[in-house]
């Protein structure tokens, strides 16, 4: 459970044509909640996540995990142990390991070992139906079943924290309720704080108890609510 | 962006043609090369590194310019337009086939099957050349195909420019120059083995004196194993990398468990490039090559100046034939996509029972 304090994050990407994505992000998850992150194709919701990752700096602003300042333009914890798990938007596959491949890899740097380890592998495979998949490779799968995968694999290791950008993606409608389901359950179970990237409502719906809408840089308040709710800057997911 | 690809290897064509000896040698042309090599057989290494200069700063300039410029656009779709290959490409493809492969070998075969005496030279003088040829050039690109992982476990998500260019400056500078260096090197190395005493005077008494010739394939072709690692990690999704990062693997398991089995096939064919070079390689084979000890190219390069030209195609013929063989079986390995995905699992697999273990 970890929770997650964003302040007046910006950050500018590309190098030939620099533009500047983020402007002073600001807002606060508690611990064992639910945000979900929307906004307009290319409003830098994935910049934000890889801020939140530490996979990138940010140009200004800094970003807590439980109170400990975890990125700020001078200091960044490693990533390897802020114990986020991520979905990735192109999921990132390891194109040379197998499904069981890819929970081992994960585990091996976990410190659950021996049999605990064993039966919390056999529950995701079980639980994201890859048991009869273990042995495929990334390419002998399908398109959804990629997903799953990823979503697993985000799950393996001692994570406090997910980030997942828009990770149902390629799910039909049965199968989606029931991973949504799955995520929900281990979320509960294991106390995650989450952020999910999505346009869906249902998916909204049903993992997240909070929403945050990205627009021109800033947290925007999602419509139909009041604007005096959100600070200047955007505080927004605050109880 | 292809204007600056092609411009870039235009320049590296320039580079390796203005160090070339070989052929300027046989030409009897008197290039720049030929005047260094001269200067040093003659046993004047002054005025052949006065010689060298001009060529040098050439190389060096050239060296930081292609290391700047030459990579490639990682964005790039590396394969577009490989399945609409055909009409005139295919014509194209079939004439530079036929002139630069058939021809030649069909004139080889002429020649070799012309008379029994030319094959009997061959087999008789050359072959012990061609034994030591392969020896050196196996270790050679053994040497390669290590540097080439080292580079990429350690460092898998930087880029190594001033290393890239460091290695073109080995690959384009005047053999005969850098053979003199490293004559002078393994001489310094030799004499420093000796103050030591014991096992190092004992290694320098029983090193094979054909090290040296072997450290300097690997030293003048070093530039291949690097370049092509640093393609095969440019071509590599970074979010691969960054994963394993998240779940909490070092930098070292990264490039041992992600970025080497992904980058394997680039090194076995960096491998390839060294072994089929260093076969071929002359002015450092000659100024290194042991007593008693004479490399193919050197041979080959004697012969065809006496004009014994059936021999000469006889072994070529020979030496092709087996460097083919070689490198067929070491494709044959490599071609099989599930062979690469088994590779990478089942290494991870040894690498994991280790770790448990
Ligand atoms: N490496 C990069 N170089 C240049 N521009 C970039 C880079 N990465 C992202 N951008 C730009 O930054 C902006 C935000 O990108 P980002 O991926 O965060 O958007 P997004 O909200 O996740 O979009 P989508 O909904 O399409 O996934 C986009 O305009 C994109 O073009
Ligand atoms: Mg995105």
């Amino acid at each position: 459970m970890s929770e997650l304090d964003c302040q007046g994050l910006a950050k500018t990407v590309g190098e030939s044509d620099r533009a500047a994505v983020l402007r002073g992000v600001s807002f606060h998850v508690r611990a064992g909640s639910c945000v979900g992150l929307s906004g307009a194709t290319g409003s830098g919701k994935t910049t934000l996540l890889r801020l939140i990752a530490g996979l990138e700096a940010p140009d200004r602003g800094e970003i807590r995990i439980d109170g400990r300042l975890a990125s700020s333009p001078a200091w960044l914890l490693p990533p390897g142990q802020r114990r986020i798990g991520f979905v990735f938007q192109g999921l990132g596959l390891w194109p040379h390991l197998d499904v069981a491949g890819h929970l081992d890899y994960v585990l091996a740097a976990s410190p659950l070992k021996g049999q605990a380890r064993a039966r919390h592998k056999d529950d995701l495979l079980e639980a994201f139906r890859l048991r009869d998949l273990r042995r495929r490779m990334p390419a002998e799968l399908s398109g959804g079943e990629k997903h799953l995968l990823a979503i697993a694999r985000a799950l393996a290791g001692e994570v406090r924290l997910l980030l997942l950008d828009e990770p149902f993606a390629g799910l039909d409608g049965s199968l989606k309720s029931r991973v949504l389901e799955t995520v929900a359950r281990y979320r509960r179970a294991r106390g995650l704080t989450a952020i999910l990237v999505s346009h869906q409502t249902d998916e909204l719906n049903a993992l997240c108890e909070e929403r945050l809408h990205l627009r021109e840089g800033h947290i925007a308040p999602p419509l139909g609510r009041q604007a005096s709710a959100y600070g200047e800057g955007g505080g927004g997911a605050r109880p | 962006m292809a204007k600056g690809e092609l411009a870039a290897g235009a320049l590296l064509v320039f580079l390796l043609a203005s160090g070339d000896f070989t052929v300027s040698s046989l030409l009897l042309v008197r290039t720049l090369p030929v005047e260094i090599h001269d200067q040093l057989a003659l046993g004047r290494p002054a005025s052949a590194a006065w010689t060298a200069l001009p060529l040098l700063g050439f190389v060096l300039l050239a060296a930081i310019v292609l290391a700047r410029r030459a990579a490639p656009d990682p964005e790039a779709p590396a394969y577009a337009g490989a399945s609409r290959r055909g009409g005139w490409a295919h014509w194209m493809l079939l004439a530079g086939v036929a002139l630069g492969f058939v021809a030649p070998l069909a004139g080889c075969a002429a020649g070799a099957f012309g008379g029994i005496e030319p094959a009997r030279l061959a087999l008789s003088a050359g072959l012990p050349a061609l034994a030591v040829s392969v020896r050196l050039a196996a270790a050679a690109a053994l040497l390669a195909v290590l540097l080439g992982a080292v580079r990429v476990v350690c460092w898998p998500e930087q880029s190594a420019a001033p290393l890239r260019a460091a290695g073109l400056v080995l690959l384009a500078v005047p053999g005969a120059f850098l053979a003199a260096g490293l004559l002078m090197s393994g001489q310094f190395g030799r004499e420093g083995l000796e103050t030591l005493g014991g096992a190092g005077g004992s290694l320098s008494r029983h090193a094979p004196a054909s090290v040296l010739l072997g450290l300097a394939y690997f030293l003048r072709f070093a530039y291949l194993p690097l370049r092509l690692a640093e393609e095969s990690l440019r071509g590599m999704d970074p979010v691969l990398l960054e994963s394993a990062e998240l779940a909490g693997h070092s930098r070292t398991s990264r490039g041992l468990s992600i970025a080497l089995p992904l980058a394997w096939r680039h090194l076995l064919a960096a491998g390839a490039l060294v072994f089929v070079l260093a076969l071929g390689e002359l002015p450092v084979s000659q100024h290194l090559a042991p007593a008693g000890a004479t490399p193919l190219s050197v041979w080959l390069f004697a012969e065809q100046h006496y004009g014994y030209t059936e021999a000469v195609f006889a072994l070529s013929l020979l030496a092709g034939g087996s460097a083919a063989l070689l490198l067929g079986l070491a494709g044959l390995a490599a071609s099989t996509s599930a062979g690469t995905a088994r590779f990478g699992a089942s290494g991870w697999r040894f690498f994991r029972a280790r770790r448990v273990s």
